[in-house]
């Protein structure tokens, strides 16, 4: 039962969440949170306290959306930074509340699923709003309309950058990796994409350091998820669910 | 030898370990915390301008209120300051970290655990008398009937989730008895909630296979799995889940 193993220090916890224990110790962490309703308790508590790092999922623009008249486009950029204002403003006033994230705020589907719906939700993918996501203006904590940077994907699979005069750059060469996913946590902008591309710029986008993760035992070969907890630690995750974490600001993946 | 002193010295480790526990040590960190629990002033002036904010930031999303934010994090912080103990010597709780993780993360775990046993401490206090005025029932468990399906299949159920991996477990626990979204559980697990919603899809086929098995190798016959599978409702059988998710098999431990 639980009370067997003793409950692990903080220490060990920290380390658990920040996946930084060996694979030994995790499994023997794990054995007693399964069990332990108290530490996970503190584990979710923990998680929570987090200033999370922003993971941004940007919908490419549709074929579809290539007939909208130009000013649709407009419309929607003032949607966005309308969305993106509020979302600043309300993490403000709203301490410690989770903020919603723009893609969600956009495209309006923020909802969380009823209680009692919970026992078949598993199959469906939640549409709640990710604690700490927020635009790259709001991550940064500048307030600034003009001048801030927005980032988007290209229909074309290429992560484009704006400063906030409606002009969009690519960032990257075009005969680069198709971009699937970007997470920006204040100056701190990762790409991920396929082939298991992985670019990083510590500078908003001005320079980047590309590499190719090492491939694992899987057939993975699109990078789906990034999530940074801080500077130093992250995870990121391909579609078929192969993650690869890194303890010093991406230096190494394993 | 730095290494067997972090991991507790509970477990022999293998020279790769012992490497890559090394390796991953918040250096800066432990030195600052070192410091700090020596009684550096300089130290502790570097702190403070690191810390102080995110302290008081994390106790108030910890609490989600202002006055008990405070409350919690100046008592930490009085804790982290340290104490003269009767030899005189100077107590701080960052002697407690070792550097496995940021110090950061620690001091919001270390405010998440005070919160809890705050909390707990109090719940503890809650008279009979109260638990009654919240509608809180005390009834004696019913006696199982070991002959019928229902019996069969609460046995199948219990022992397949018994056999789960201890994250299989961890996942069922938190989704289920602890209520969290598939948002907070990946947040724990570092996983995007997608995975967490897809893993928990895995899960309950896989369960529910095991258990149709279970209950065939049981002697039911196709079309009885089927109508009671279909009219399960786990709170209707005899099962006690929690304590069956609770079961934990020995293994080394690196706890202190």
């Amino acid at each position: 039962m639980a009370g067997a193993l003793p409950h692990p220090d903080e220490d060990v916890l920290t380390a658990f969440a920040e996946g930084a224990l060996l694979e030994r110790e995790r499994e023997s962490v794990m054995e007693h949170l399964a069990g332990c309703s108290e530490c996970r308790e503190i584990l979710s508590l923990t998680a929570a306290a987090a200033p999370e790092a922003t993971v941004l999922h940007v919908v490419p623009t549709g074929p579809t959306q290539k007939r909208w008249l130009p000013w649709l486009a407009a419309a929607a950029a003032v949607v966005l930074v309308s969305s993106a204002a509020l979302i600043y403003v309300r993490g403000r006033e709203i301490n410690g509340l989770p903020q919603q994230s723009p893609e969600i705020a956009v495209q309006g589907i923020g909802r969380r699923e009823p209680d009692s719906a919970r026992p078949d939700a598993p199959a469906v993918q939640s549409a709640e709003p990710m604690p700490g996501l927020a635009t790259s203006e709001a991550a940064t904590g500048n307030s600034e309309t003009v001048g801030r940077t927005h980032w988007r994907i290209n229909e074309a699979g290429h992560a484009e950058r704006s400063l906030g005069n409606g002009t969009w750059q690519a960032v990257l060469p075009n005969d680069s990796a198709r971009i699937r996913v970007i997470s920006v946590s204040g100056s701190d902008v990762w790409l991920g994409g396929e082939k298991l591309h992985l670019c990083h710029s510590n500078d908003d986008g001005a320079t980047w350091h590309c590499e190719q993760l090492p491939t694992k035992n899987s057939s993975a070969s699109v990078l789906a998820h990034i999530r940074f907890r801080d500077l130093q630690t992250g995870v990121v995750e391909a579609t078929d669910g192969t993650r690869w974490e890194t303890g010093d600001g991406g230096r190494t993946w394993r | 030898m730095v290494a067997s002193i972090v991991a507790g010295g509970a477990v022999e480790l293998s020279e790769a370990e012992q490497v890559a526990l090394v390796g991953n040590l918040r250096v800066a960190d432990l030195t600052l915390a070192r410091a700090c629990s020596a009684g550096n002033d300089f130290a502790w002036k570097a702190f403070l301008t690191r810390f102080r904010t995110p302290l008081y930031g994390a106790a108030y999303r910890i609490t989600k209120d202002e006055a008990t934010g405070r409350e919690l994090a100046d008592e930490l912080y009085a804790e982290l300051y340290g104490f003269n103990d009767r030899h005189g010597k100077r107590r701080s709780k960052l002697e407690y970290y070792t550097g496995r993780g940021s110090l950061e993360g620690w001091l919001r775990t270390v405010l998440s655990r005070q919160f809890v046993n705050r909390y707990r401490s109090r719940s503890r206090e809650v008279s009979l008398d109260e638990q009654l005025d919240a509608g809180v029932g005390f009834a004696a468990a019913p006696a199982a009937d070991e002959s019928g399906p229902d019996h069969r299949l609460g046995v199948a159920i219990a022992a397949t989730l018994a056999e789960l991996g201890a994250e299989e477990r961890f996942l069922l626990s938190s989704w289920y008895l602890d209520q969290r979204t598939l948002a907070e559980i990946g947040l724990q697990l570092s996983l995007h909630e997608s995975t967490i919603s897809r893993r928990l899809d895995q899960l309950r086929k896989k369960l529910r296979k095991r258990v149709r098995e279970r209950l065939r190798a049981a002697g039911l016959g196709l079309r009885e799995c089927d109508e009671l599978l279909a009219e399960l409702d786990v709170r209707d059988l005899n099962v006690n889940v929690a304590a069956t998710l609770k079961q934990e098999t020995r293994v080394e431990t690196f706890h202190k």
